[in-house]
This record gives C-alpha cells, structure tokens and sequence, in this order.
C-alpha cells in the first residue's frame, strides 16, 4: 500500500496543495520530499496523524503527548484552529484529504481507503461548536462508507472504520514519524507502547477482541438456555475423555514408535549376527567352527592319513611277491609261451627226422621202378639230398619260437597252469593296491585340508575370538530386543483395550450432548472456542517478541556504530529496551545511549515491524538521519532504501539528505518534490520533479 | 477481510492450528469468527453479533469438523 494522493487546503502554510505519488515500482521505492525548516515538512507530517486520525491522532503531534481523545475536545479544536491557515477564508473549511492504495504487491482483496476530513469555521475564524465542527468521508474501494448507526457519533464510527481498513491511531507513530519522534517512541511510550503496536499490527489484538466477544456470547447463551451446568458437565467430561484419548494414542503411538525401533534394532543385529558368523565361517571353513574344533580335525585327518598310509604299506609289503611277479609276469607269460611253441616245434622236428630212414626208403626204393637200376653212389647223394629237403622243412624255428628253454622244468599242464596263476596274481593285487592307494591319497588330502584350516586358525585366533565375543554380545542383545518387543506388544494390548473402552465412552458422551439441541452444542463449540483464544494469546507473546527481538537486533546493528555489531536487542515484557552484549559488556538501556542510536532503534523497530506483520504501509519519515555524521547518513540512508517496502517517503531539508548523498540511493528514487516557502504571503507551494541543487 | 497476520504468518500459524487442534477446532472457525468480530466493529453496530456468530458455529458443526 502506498500514499497515493494527500491534497492539503488551508492547513497551516499550505493552501491548497495535492501531492500526486506514483504508483511505486520493484525497484524504486523512495520519494524525497525536500524542503527547509520552517517550509513545510512537519506540516505534512501532522497532516497525515490528523487527517487520517483526527482527534485520535492529536498525541502524536509535537506537545500534545499527554493529549486524552476521550474526553479534552477543547484542546482539539484549539490545535485545529492554531494549524488552520491564519489567512484561511473563514468560509472555506480546513481540509486534509488522504488516500492509500493498494500497490501491486498487496493482495488482491486489499482496496483503496480515502478519507476526507474537513474542519468548519465561523465568520470569526472560530471553530464550530458540536459535531458542525468536523466532518468525516470514508471511500473503500471508491465507495462512500454509508453511517449505519445512528446513536453513535459519526466521527467515532468514521475513525474505528480507518482504524479497521487501516491500522490502529497509536501505532501511526511506527510508520509516520519525525527522527526525533523514533527516539520519543522508545522515551515516551517505551516497552507498552512498542508491544501495543505489535499486538495490534500482528492481529492479536483482534484475537483479544474475539476472546472478549465470544466470552459475552457464552454469557448470554448460557442466559438464555438455562442449559449450562448440564451441557459444561458434559462438555467437561467429553473434554477430559478426549484429552484422555489424545493422551493415550501419544502413548499409544510412542509405545508402536519404540515397538518399531527395537524391531529394527533387532533385525539389524540379526543380520549383524549374520555377517559375523559368515566372516566366522570365511576364517574357520565352517559355521560356527572354534579353533578347538579345527585342532581336533587337523589331528584326526593327521592320524587318519598315517593309517591310510600304514595300510597301503602293509598290503605293499604283503603283496611284495606277487607285485614282483607281477611286474615281471608279462615276460614270463611270454617266455612260456615261446617256450612252449618251441617244444611243440621240436617235437614235430624230431617226429620227422624219426621217421627219416622210412621216409628215404619211401622215396628210394631198391629197385626203384622209375629210376631203375642206379649206383651206388648216386642213391648215396639222392638220400643226401632228400634228408636236407626234410630237414629244412623245420628250419629256421617258427617266428616268437624260444631260441632255448630256459624255464624247462615247467612243462605241459605244469606251464598251462603257472601262465593261468600268474594272470590271476596280476589283476587281483593291482585291484587292493588301487583300493590301498586311493584310501591314503584321499587321507592325505583330508589331512593336507585339516592343515590349511589349521594354518588359518592360526593366523586369526585373536579376530575369531573378537568375533565369538561380539556374536556372544549380539545375542545377548538380541534376547533384550526379543523380552523388549514381548513386554512393549503387551503394554500396548492394555492401551488399545483402553482406547477401545475411552472411545466408547467418548461415543455414549457424545450422543448424550447430540441429544441437548443445538444451542447447548453450540455453547460447548463457544467453550472450546474461549479456552483456544485464551491459550493463543499466551502462547504468541512470547514468540512474537522473540522474533520482534531477533528483526530489530538486525536492522539495528545495520545502521548503528560498529562498535554494536556484536548487540542483541531485548524487549523483556516489563523492561524497556535494551541492548546486549555476548562478548562480556554489560548490558546497555537503549534510553541511555545517543541520539542518533536511539534514533537507529527507532527505525529498527519501525522495520522490523512491517517485516513481522506483513503489513506493506507505507514510511514516511520526517529527518531520518538529523544530526548523524557523514558515516552514518549514507548507511541509515541505504539501509531505508534497502528495506522491502512499497513506498519510504522522506522529508528532509537540504542539509540532511544533501544531493551529494541521494547519489547512494539514485537507483531507488522514485520521485522528488520540493516545497517552497513563500514568507511575503505565508504560503508553501509545491514543485514535483524538483530537489535541491549541489 | 483479510485474516489476522497472526494467523497466516508461518510460524505463528503453527502454533495457532497445535492449540485449535488441541480444542478440537479450527484456525478457519477463528477466522471466521475474526472477521465478525471487525466487520462488527467496523460498521458500528452490535445487533445481529449473536446471530451472525451462531450461523459460523452452526456451519462449523454442520460440517462435521467438531471432532
């Protein structure tokens, strides 16, 4: 929301003025309103109080701080005629119109708010008696705001409507205000002033407002009804069951929270428990194996294997000959067998040459009927040649045949049956040495297994008994979780059997209240209602003044002298305003410091104001820096630019906010006005676009 | 009529809907409530306060939000 329009006829120097603001941009917030003491600038101030506020806005006025609205109406009209333009036409009235509108930041239910207010004057210039005295118009939203009350005075309804569309007359001095008055906001009204205008600007005043009404609401129900005692006492015991209810699901709720967690817990110990006998078995080549276990193992494989290897070389001893013949068995089954067709081929030599002299005689016959009559000489050589004929019928010996016989006393059957034996002694011994053979080379590889277990257990006894202690301390672990998991499943079969009953109850209430009739349940609503405000406004007091504390401390620290930057800005219920150290200063009263930080916490508070409340209301101060030197003027400068508001309208003269200095803020600026003062005719006159010059 | 800023502000609203909870209301019956209660004071008067007060406590019960 910004100041849209202020048009001024005859108040104090000013005839007739009109301020034209423009609409505000993101960037350019600030309006510079420039003009010397004495010109003009406090006038627009007071303008704003008194327009806005009327007789409600008097105390903020310079020397009217002890001013009560309620009941000092005389006081009013002299300070109206004293501010009324002394050359002012009698017939023409004091004016002071004022309009706020809704910038492009506020929300769109936001509207426009004009007021109107005219004073009237008789021919003397005195000011009119009654309500001819002064005359109030209200615009929401470009629509006159009509009197629906007719017994009510008009300028109270007219002012509790600005204060409604607006903000409260006693916070104005948070977003209107003179640099002194900043300070005079912490001096005069002090911690009950500052918090009045955070109740009222945060709405907790309203919520007050509410408790305050619904209380009399209550009242009157109850009056009427004449239901009370029945619906409280079982308005009551609906509460109290329900508070029961509430409680007993925490509970209920906390118990399956720890139910859940040791579940968990359980689960990952167990699968904890897992890893550990895993890594156990990777060590000692089985579940749960203990290195006792492996040294048992490794002497059994050992005299395992010696007893394999025992057997093999006994039945080696025992089997010696027959392994002897047996390796030579294929020569001796080959000699006896050339052997043997030697005898068989002498034996068909000798037959033949046996048989020689029948078989010459056969051939050569005495006489021989082909030959005829031969000598003796040629029979002589024909025998000759006959018996070398039969002879190499034998020779050489057939192929394999002995050359000679070398195992000649084993002969006929006698040969037939050693060649028999000696087969059998070959594969029966081969077969039980195999057997032997393969027991030991199997024992030996039980054994060669049991030693490398055996070395391995070796090397890690101290990280398998580390292991053994942990699974021993996980298990026991895990017997906790198991008797915790039982013990909680119990508790919450109590709990749930109770919620069970607690509801049941909760219904039979319930139905009973159903039954008194709609007042008496609008009463027990009202009830709830009540006791929720009450504790709402006990317990945002508190919050709000923690963040009020922590919003001030920064704006503060930024525009105060560095030796502050470590300060903590406290408004203590009760106390006024102080700062704190952390780094072991005392504690410091904000009253007792300079001007100018005072000044600062002014405008601290000011800023942090519209951050906590959200309230985009337009600042319009009056000599914000005053008599801070060249350091601070730029950072107090900058600081208000800076801030996130939609308009900061400054009024300053020339040595404040010097054209040198708007030179920091050249980017922010939106608009400038100078007014000037005309001393021959007491009159100020308004020039837009135009600042001092260097 | 725009809601108090107590209660849109986050925090604030935080602690506001916990406490309406707590008594079984809610922040919109409050602020229902809030804005009789200004458009009340607005306008200057006070009849019709009571009725205008029971048509939100009966929309609220209507509505089943009484828990």
């Amino acid at each position: 929301m910004y100041l849209s329009r202020l048009h001024l006829q005859n108040w104090r120097t000013y005839s007739d003025a009109v301020f034209e603001f423009e609409a505000p941009s993101e960037r350019r917030s600030v309006v510079l309103v420039g003009a010397m003491n004495g010109h003009g600038k406090t006038s627009f101030l007071l303008s704003l109080y008194l327009g806005l506020f009327g007789r409600f806005g008097l105390r903020h006025c310079e020397g009217f701080a002890a001013y009560d609205s309620n009941q000092d109406f005389k006081t009013y009209r002299d300070a109206i005629t004293k501010f009324r333009r002394n050359t002012a036409d009698s017939s023409e009235p004091t004016l002071i119109d004022v309009t706020l509108t809704p910038s492009y930041r506020d929300s769109s239910d936001e509207e426009e708010v004009r007021v109107v207010r005219r004073w009237y004057f008789s021919g003397r210039n005195e000011p009119k008696q009654g309500p001819a005295f002064e005359e109030v118009d209200i615009y929401v939203g470009g629509r006159l705001q009509k009197q629906t009350s007719l017994d009510k005075d008009p300028i109270l309804l007219a002012h509790e409507r600005v204060e409604r569309n607006l903000f409260e007359a006693h916070v104005a001095p948070a977003f209107f205000f003179d640099g002194e008055q900043a300070q005079k906001l912490i001096e005069s009204q002090g911690e009950r002033g500052l918090k009045k205008a955070v109740e009222v600007m945060f709405g907790t005043k309203v919520v007050e407002e509410l408790a305050e009404t619904m209380n009399q609401y209550l009242l009157r129900m109850r009056q009427t009804t004449g239901g009370r005692r029945r619906c409280s006492e079982q308005q009551q015991e609906l509460d109290e069951k329900l508070k029961e209810r509430d409680l007993l699901n925490q509970q209920i709720g906390k118990k399956q929270e720890d139910l859940h967690k040791l579940e968990t817990e359980k689960e990952k110990r167990e699968q904890q428990r897992t890893r550990f006998q895993e890594e156990l078995a990777r060590m000692g080549g089985m579940n749960n194996l203990t290195y006792t276990q492996v040294q048992t193992d490794y002497v059994r494989a050992e005299k395992e294997q010696t007893d394999a290897e025992k057997v093999l070389g006994n039945l080696i001893r025992q089997m010696g000959l027959a392994l002897a013949i047996s390796r030579l068995a294929p020569a001796i089954q080959n000699r006896l067998r050339a052997e043997t067709l030697r005898e068989d081929w002498e034996s068909l030599k000798r037959g033949t040459i046996d048989n020689r002299e029948k078989v010459l005689a056969a051939a050569l016959p005495q006489p021989d009927p082909i030959l005829g009559e031969i000598p003796q000489q040629t029979r002589a050589a024909l025998r000759g040649r006959f018996a070398q004929a039969l002879e190499s019928i034998y020779n050489p010996p057939p192929a394999n045949c002995a050359d000679t016989f070398l195992l000649g006393h084993v002969k006929g059957d006698a040969r037939s049956r050693a060649l028999h034996l000696l087969t059998q002694a070959q594969s029966l011994g081969a077969a039980r040495i195999k057997t032997a053979a393969k027991k030991a080379r199997d024992a030996r590889e039980a054994f060669d297994e049991a030693k490398r277990r055996k070395e391995r257990m070796q090397d890690v006894p101290e990280a398998t008994q580390q292991i053994r202690a942990s699974l021993d301390t996980i298990n026991g672990e895990i017997q906790q979780n198991i008797h915790g998991i039982g013990a909680i499943e119990n508790e919450l079969k109590v709990l749930k059997a109770n919620l069970h009953e607690l509801n049941k109850r909760i219904g039979e209430i319930r139905e009973q209240l159903a039954r008194l009739g709609p007042e008496q349940q609008r009463i027990a609503v009202a009830e709830r209602v009540c006791r929720a405000l009450e504790e709402i406004q006990d317990s945002l007091q508190p919050t709000t003044t923690a963040r009020l504390e922590s919003y001030v401390t920064r704006h503060f620290i930024n525009i105060a002298d560095r030796r502050f930057r470590s300060a903590k800005v406290s408004l203590a219920p009760g106390q006024p305003p102080r700062l704190c150290f952390g780094d072991g200063r005392p504690d410091m009263l904000l009253e007792t410091n300079s001007g100018f930080e005072r000044r600062a916490f002014g405008i601290a508070f000011t800023l942090a104001l519209a951050e906590i409340t959200h309230r985009r209301v337009p600042l319009v101060i009056d000599t914000p820096l005053g008599n801070a030197d060249s350091e601070y003027r730029p950072r107090t400068l900058k600081a208000l630019a800076d801030f996130d508001l939609d308009q900061i309208i400054i009024l300053t003269h020339d040595k404040e906010v010097t054209p040198d200095l708007v030179e920091h803020i050249r980017g922010q600026i939106s608009q400038k006005f100078l007014v000037e003062y005309q001393e021959s005719d007491n009159l100020s006159t308004v020039q837009p676009n135009c600042y001092f010059t260097r | 009529m725009k809601s108090p800023p107590c209660f849109e502000d986050s925090e604030s609203k935080r602690i506001v809907r916990a406490i309406c909870d707590q008594h079984r209301i809610d922040i919109e019956l409050l602020k229902d409530l809030c804005e009789i209660v200004n458009v009340h004071a607005g306008s200057g008067r006070r009849f019709g306060l009571p009725e205008d007060i029971e048509a939100v406590l009966d929309r609220f019960i209507k509505n089943g939000k009484e828990s």
